[in-house]
């Protein structure tokens, strides 16, 4: 399917609109999930955004025998972290996407629900993450992809969800004292390339 | 001249360097050019965003790896997020990160380029000496399919039992140990990337290399560049120290790669009269993952070894494909591969029994496929740009064949399972339920694309009106810029694009030289 420029231009100018909106009507200011702040506290996101970016990762890593919850990995403390080593306008844009995620304006216009996202039960959750994975508005689909792919970056950045999937990093090979050479003042080059020649 | 490589924290004061080229970027065309123009004699700056990372830095950890080694921290990406694009910044560019596949050019894609996009004297004859040398001194050897890992050797027994071509894969390496993890870089400086061959030779020829040095904009006068401007960036942070970084050179080199180079030129106001930053070529791909009942372990041994062109060519109007496989480590896999919630990580659970095959679509060679485009974002997003590249019917039909032969290539192979890259996989158990694939939805994130391989966005012509250089590398309008990376292939290649980024390099050097006043 591919859509005409006009048909983006509309989603374009209704993706704006709705972020435009996010906390300005009564609608958009009904609470999502409070969470307690790490005590490292947060980088980039604001309470909200880390509680609606927590709600969405427990869905995304429900409990299965093996693998740590995602409260165990921390996953949106983590995402936190990754956001702030990026570009400013990621995380910022990651912002919009989550307020207008939990906004329940946004919640009654996809889904017919004014609870936040971060307050329905896990059911009606991962029904409004499907509704978004699917919908025919491409803002919408941009927007669960680049959740998804954030909580799955932060979730599998942790150790122990490494160690779940069964892969082991090889051993042995790493040298973290290896000398780093800088110029001819530290003498001939050591890597394979510069003995060879 | 005593040539020496700083980083950022080294450059604590605005700093004004003046040298016969100065070359911006590192990696596989900025690395090459760097050095035969160091041989040559000439005092050579070379400037680098990315940070100088050695193997002291490769530890194994993926997302250190992402966030630190590649473009936009790994998330560099089409703008609607429909096409991930995996692109290196650090020094030796996309040469230290990637999976050490070498192909010489194909020749039928030279052959366009002069009949077609009017370039001249860029054959396989003019290439071949470059090739060679470059084989000798990158050890670009064969890997033969006796030391092929479990998940190329699926892809090889697949292609065998269809009786469709197949071959084995050349690989820059030295005393490889096999570890897999190529794409978070080499721990033991195996892989004869330009950041342990090229580069430090380059530096003992005298080359000055500035990593943590993100080039901003190029002063122009008249028909000349008159100065390369640099922000100096934190290495901890890659954020800006205040400090900047001015070379006054007699020639500059852009190498920046396919979406950078263009990016500098449109920051520089040089469009190249509207050329610029168009005919971007990603070479789409789309996953087809299975899964087998014995022990695969992608994550393991030499990542991309065996190879097919079987489908490259599918006539007129058809998008045609390459087929490799992957190395699958966790994380990239977590993010690359399908599915949410359960359905998802059951996948992860399974990793080590799973196999990927990539179908590396061929594009700019059909009429009216003229790839994507690269556009400045807003002055404030600093290593971000708009980058499009709308995926059509045409596309949507090559992915959809794609995925099909892939699968039945897996089942013959022994898959017991095969899954769709949709964002909700297509799951198919034998080769009766690959018609599934024609029900699936195709279009933007309903079916996921990535790239590895960006080119084009300042193509090499025949004419000003329709390239951005000319048959020498040169920019049509200036005198004394050149761009030598793969942002000026006029198409994709339809092969992995290093060495034949390495090999034009080498072959448009004489053309860089030659603009300084050197003849040697």
């Amino acid at each position: 399917m591919s859509l005409s420029r006009r048909t983006v231009l509309k989603q374009g100018m209704f993706a704006s609109a709705l972020l435009a909106l996010g906390g300005s009507s009564f609608l958009a200011l009904r609470e999502g999930l409070s969470l307690p702040i790490p005590e490292e506290g947060l980088q980039v996101f604001g309470p909200a955004e880390y509680a609606t970016f927590q709600a969405l990762a427990r869905r995304a890593f429900p409990a299965r025998e093996g693998f740590p919850s995602a409260d165990t990995v921390r996953v949106a403390f983590l995402a936190d972290r990754l956001l702030a080593r990026g570009d400013p306008s990621i995380a910022r844009e990651v912002r919009q996407v989550l307020g207008l995620f939990d906004n329940a304006l946004a919640g009654l216009l996809f889904s017919g629900h004014v609870t936040p996202f971060s307050r329905l039960p896990p059911a009606a959750q991962d029904a409004v993450l499907e509704g978004w994975r699917s919908s025919r508005l491409v803002f919408r689909r941009t927007a669960h992809q680049a959740l998804r792919a954030l909580a799955h970056a932060a979730y599998y950045s942790h150790p122990d969800a490494v160690r779940a999937t069964g892969f082991i990093a090889p051993e042995g090979f790493h040298d973290a004292n290896a000398p780093v050479w800088r110029g001819s003042a530290d003498g001939a080059f050591a890597g394979s390339g510069g003995t060879s020649r | 001249m005593m040539g020496r490589i700083w980083t950022g924290d080294e450059v604590t004061e605005d700093t004004t360097l003046t040298c016969d080229v100065c070359v911006v970027g590192s990696g596989a065309g900025g690395g090459v050019l760097g050095l035969e123009l160091a041989k040559r004699g000439l005092d050579v700056v070379m400037l680098e965003e990315g940070g100088y990372h050695t193997r002291r830095d490769f530890d194994l950890d993926e997302a250190k790896a992402y966030s630190t080694f590649y473009q936009e921290g790994g998330n560099r990406a089409t703008d609607d997020l429909a096409i991930s694009i995996f692109q290196g910044r650090t020094v030796g560019g996309g040469t230290t990160i990637n999976w050490c596949a070498c192909f010489r050019t194909p020749p039928e894609i030279l052959e366009r380029w002069r009949d077609v996009h009017g370039v001249k004297g860029l054959d396989t004859a003019a290439l071949t000496p470059h090739w060679d040398w470059l084989e000798e001194r990158l050890s670009i050897r064969d890997w033969p399919i006796e030391r092929a890992n479990r998940n190329n050797r699926i892809l090889w027994d697949g292609l065998g039992a269809l009786g469709y071509s197949r071959g084995t894969v050349k690989r820059n390496v030295r005393a490889c140990a096999a570890l897999g993890t190529c794409g978070v870089g080499c721990p033991t400086d195996a892989k004869q990337s330009t950041l342990v061959t090229l580069i430090p030779e380059a530096v003992e020829q005298g080359m000055r290399l500035y990593a943590n040095a993100s080039v901003r904009q190029l002063s122009t006068q008249g028909i000349r560049v008159t100065a390369v401007h640099a922000d100096v960036l934190d290495p901890a942070t890659s954020r800006p120290t205040g400090k900047k970084l001015t070379v006054n050179a007699k020639v500059t080199a852009v190498c920046g790669g396919a979406i950078n180079s263009p990016g500098l030129l449109l920051r520089s106001k040089l469009t190249g009269r509207g050329n610029v930053g168009k005919r971007l070529f990603l070479h789409p791909v789309v996953i087809s993952q299975a899964r087998f009942r014995e022990r695969v372990e992608a994550y393991s041994g030499a990542p991309l070894t065996v190879y097919s062109r079987q489908f490259i060519d599918r006539g007129p109007g058809k998008l045609g494909w390459l087929l490799e496989v992957p190395p699958l480590m966790p994380l990239q896999s977590a993010v690359a591969l399908s599915g949410f919630g359960a359905e998802h990580q059951e996948h992860m659970a399974s990793l080590p029994h799973a196999n990927a095959l990539l179908s590396i679509c061929l594009d700019g060679v059909h009429p009216g496929d003229e790839g994507g485009t690269v556009a400045l974002r807003d002055a404030s997003e600093y290593t971000r740009f708009k980058v499009r590249y709308p995926l059509r019917d045409f596309h949507w039909e090559g992915f959809r064949e794609a995925l099909k032969v892939s699968a039945r290539i897996q089942f013959a192979a022994g898959a017991e399972q095969v899954m769709s890259p949709h964002s909700r996989p297509v799951v198919m158990r034998g080769e009766k339920d690959i018609a599934l694939l024609d029900r699936a939805p195709y279009s933007p994130l309903e079916c996921s694309v990535v790239s590895a391989h960006q080119m084009g966005g300042c193509a090499m012509g025949g004419s000003p009106e329709t390239s951005v250089v000319d048959s020498t590398l040169r920019y049509w309008d200036l005198d004394n810029l050149f761009v030598v990376d793969g942002s000026v292939f006029p198409t994709a290649l339809g092969v992995n694009p290093m060495e034949t980024i390495l090999g034009v390099a080498r072959w448009g050097s004489q053309h860089v030289a030659a603009a300084v006043g050197s003849t040697a």
